[in-house]
């Protein structure tokens, strides 16, 4: 497993549309300093939480073939990804995803179009 | 042996049993496969298009937010904006449930077709026993001394 970089804290962000992302990734990177990776979708996340380092993923919830919910368990099964923290970034309110995802570990949930730069990365710092 | 009303009695019930489990289940199970099969990718095509939206809207309210250029009084705007993406995700949410209840309902639709063959193959396996003592009975000559039990076996060939 190799360290995506070896200064910045690098951040994986799992998303299925990479338009969001790419605005997420800009912001993180201009504003934070952090080091961004985008894994389009929940099956190439998890590729890449198993062959790079992490020090956070954001996770979007609704996507296809492999949902947030289903990312959060596989990583909360795999003895090298579950100490990695996990944020949720989804445009989801709803209790019931709340509680699912609550239950399966991540650190905090983040309504997309709620959050502004400052905020995302106060939550992040917070959390790595 | 049972007389030949028990023999009828149970081969009524067998059939019976055949055609509800064997056919009845099996069209059941097939036809919910089937729209299984057509909803899901449909479904999954929805969510991607409401995803694509949410996405979009979502994307000019945090640009927005990154560069203070929400408008004055364009406040409450994007805030029914935002809203509506939130509504978004929710229905999305839903409908990802519902891809998850039609994987499961495929599921039970596969065990209950793969029940279905199975009792076939049981019911053929019985009537090839059936067959073996039939003939090993009548290499023994067994027939040609009881009528009632050559009969129930004609009715069973």
């Amino acid at each position: 497993m190799q360290n995506m970089s070896d200064t910045a804290k690098s951040i994986l962000i799992i998303e299925d549309e990479v338009s969001i992302a790419e605005v997420f990734k800009k912001q993180l990177e201009l504003i934070g300093g952090f080091a961004i990776e985008i894994a389009n979708g929940g099956k190439e996340g998890l590729q890449k939480l198993q062959s790079s380092k992490y020090s956070l993923v954001l996770l979007d919830l609704v996507m296809p073939e492999m949902d947030g919910l289903e990312v959060l368990k596989a990583i909360n099964e795999d003895e090298n990804l579950k100490n990695i923290p996990v944020i949720v970034l989804t445009n989801v309110t709803s209790d019931d995803a709340w509680q699912k995802v609550r239950a399966l570990g991540a650190k905090n949930i983040l309504v997309k179009t709620d959050v502004d730069p400052d905020g995302l990365i106060a939550q992040i710092n917070a959390v790595i | 042996m049972a007389d030949n009303s028990t023999d009828n009695s149970l081969q009524e019930q067998l059939k019976q049993v055949h055609y509800i489990l064997g056919e009845q289940a099996t069209d059941v199970a097939n036809k919910v496969m089937s729209t299984t099969t057509e909803m899901a990718p449909q479904l999954n095509d929805l969510i991607k298009d409401l995803s694509s939206l949410a996405s979009k809207i979502s994307q000019m309210v945090v640009e927005s937010k990154a560069i203070n250029t929400i408008p004055v009084g364009k406040a409450e705007d994007y805030e029914s904006v935002s809203n509506f993406a939130k509504k978004l995700g929710n229905t999305q949410y839903q409908l990802l449930g519902l891809t998850h209840d039609l994987v499961d309902l495929q599921k039970g639709a596969e065990a209950i077709l793969n029940k279905g063959f199975l009792l076939g193959d049981e019911i053929m396996d019985l009537q090839e026993e059936l067959m073996e003592v039939r003939s090993h009975l009548d290499s023994l000559g067994v027939f040609s001394n009881n009528p009632k039990l050559r009969e129930f076996f004609a009715r069973n060939n």
